[in-house]
This record gives structure tokens, C-alpha cells and sequence, in this order.
């Protein structure tokens, strides 16, 4: 895989990220009748989804030319290990006191933190063949 | 029967008079521009569902009392979790409200100092608390901050800061 490729490999798989993020956060909001978007807007999930999309994209490109497709399987457990771990940081995470329903933000920001590496994975076979 | 007129008119308006004046000093929440808000070095939070009934007159402070209520279920730190936390702390489903009631109130220096006693779960407790009145266009501003600890108000569940430091903001209106 060459580097230009690991680039777009990031970019498109962020769009698809950033894709899934803004429904599910209008989803949510439909669903809940609650607005996180002061905190969680679609400004802040195209950024997350963008930055760690190319960082995992990098982590592709460096494990390739490092050891080939070896590593790949502990590549992406190691992904998906963090991305569970990330949740962490939503649980603890602290909303300005005058948003209301706290209790529902885990639930729309933790399946977003799996986001990034699903639409990740699923796309690195077109880029890898 | 005329020279009954102008005195019986004359009494009514000096008694309705007098209702206004005892009235004009009810003071009532502007609103949800209000802020009950604690802090301490782990958290803070605010708190939701005021109720009061404000009598107050800084030329009339004999005259002059605070009654006051919030809602324990409506506290908020920001995290879910630990608001679940604070209600069973503050044991939000059998004590529904943390009240305050003012036994006297004095001037203090460009302050005020209510005397009252304050009432979490299932302790009183007499409390001084502080605080200004500004009058402004609208009506004024209550402003007042107190410390209170916890666990004398049996509020000891783990991970409760010692002490909490309160901050009152309630704008008011007549």
C-alpha cells in the first residue's frame, strides 16, 4: 500500500464515518428529544472521525511496509480495543451544567466511538488487494 | 346617605392602599435565570425546581422572611452517572425537596445575614447565610454563598465532598 493510497483509505473512510456519526446524532436527537449539539455537533464528529481515520490509515501503511500483512489482525483487534477503551472517556466525561438529560449522552457518543473503526475496516479490502 | 359616600370611598382606598404596601415587598423568581450551584474540589453541579415565597424590605428587615425549595432529583454535575450518584446521596426519592426557612434576617455591613434553618433529607439545621440585594429596572438580584457540610445532613454516601461551598443567583421580580 502506498501512502497516497493510505490517505484516501483515511479520507473516505472518515466521510463514511462522518456520515454515520451526523445520522445517528439526528437519530438520537428525534428519538430522545434532547440536543447535544452544543457539545457534540457535526463540526466536532467530522474532526474525530477525520483525525482518527488517517491515524489508523498511517497504522496501516507503517504495519505494511514493516511486516506485511502479518500484523494486520493484531492491527485491527488493537482498533477495536481502543476504540472500546475510548468509552471510558465518555463515561467520565464532564457536560456543562445547564445541558439537560446528562444520562442519554453515553448513548449517543459511545456508538460513535466505534464509528471510525467500522467504516475503516470495512473499506481497507478495497484498498488492499 | 351622601355623607356616607366620600368616607366609606376614603376607607376603601386607605385599605387598599395598605394592601398594596404589605404586597409590594413579595418578591417573586424572574424566571429560570436563577443559579443554585455547589462546588467543591471534585465537582460541582447546580440545581433546578426553585420555590419561594420572599417577603423583603431592607428599610423593614423585622418584616422581612425567606422561604425557599429546591427539587433533589433535578441535581446536575454534567455526568449521568453522578447524578444518579447525588440523588440516591441525597435520597431524592423519599426527601423530595432541600429547603430553607428564614427565622430572622439582619443587616450586615453593606450586607444581609439571614438566620434560617435548612433542612437536607432528614436533618434541620439552623445555618447563617449571607447575602446582597441589588435592585435593578426589572426588580433585583438575590446573591448569597454559604458553606454547608454533607455528611452532617446524613448525605455520606462514598465519594461525597466534605464540605460544599453553595452560590445563590435568583432574580426577582414583584
Amino acid at each position: 500500500m502506498k501512502l497516497k493510497q493510505a490517505f484516501w483509505l483515511g479520507i473516505i473512510s472518515a466521510g463514511l464515518s462522518s456520515v454515520a456519526c451526523i445520522v445517528y446524532g439526528y437519530l438520537h436527537a428525534a428519538a430522545f428529544y434532547v440536543d447535544f449539539s452544543k457539545v457534540l455537533g457535526p463540526v466536532n464528529m467530522i474532526a474525530a472521525s477525520v483525525l482518527s481515520c488517517l491515524l489508523m490509515a498511517l497504522g496501516y501503511w507503517l504495519a505494511l511496509r514493516w511486516r506485511g500483512t502479518s500484523l494486520l489482525g493484531w492491527l485491527q483487534t488493537g482498533y477495536a480495543v481502543l476504540s472500546f477503551v475510548s468509552i471510558l472517556g465518555v463515561l467520565g466525561f464532564q457536560l456543562p451544567l445547564e445541558q439537560e438529560s446528562p444520562e442519554l449522552f453515553p448513548g449517543l457518543a459511545i456508538p460513535m466511538h466505534f464509528f471510525p473503526v467500522l467504516s475503516i475496516v470495512s473499506v481497507f479490502p478495497f484498498f488492499h488487494k | 346617605m351622601k355623607t356616607f359616600v366620600y368616607p366609606v370611598t376614603m376607607a376603601i382606598l386607605v385599605f387598599a392602599s395598605a394592601f398594596t404596601l404589605v404586597t409590594s415587598n413579595q418578591w417573586k423568581v424572574n424566571g429560570d435565570n436563577y443559579s443554585v450551584r455547589f462546588t467543591s474540589s471534585k465537582m460541582e453541579g447546580v440545581f433546578k425546581g426553585l420555590k419561594t415565597d420572599i417577603v423583603f424590605d431592607e428599610s423593614n428587615l423585622a418584616s422581612s422572611s425567606i422561604k425557599a425549595s429546591i427539587e433533589a432529583a433535578t441535581v446536575n454535575t454534567g455526568n449521568g452517572m453522578r447524578n444518579k450518584h447525588a440523588q440516591q446521596g441525597l435520597g431524592a426519592d423519599q426527601y423530595a425537596s432541600i429547603a430553607f426557612e428564614s427565622i430572622a434576617i439582619i443587616k450586615k455591613g453593606d450586607m444581609f445575614e439571614a438566620t434560617g434553618k435548612l433542612t437536607i433529607k432528614d436533618v434541620t439545621k439552623e445555618i447563617k447565610l449571607p447575602f446582597s440585594f441589588k435592585r435593578n429596572q426589572t426588580g433585583g438580584v438575590f446573591e448569597g454563598e454559604f458553606k454547608i457540610k454533607p455528611a452532617e445532613y446524613h448525605v455520606d454516601k462514598s465519594g461525597t465532598p466534605e464540605e460544599l461551598d453553595i452560590q445563590l443567583t435568583i432574580p426577582v421580580v414583584q
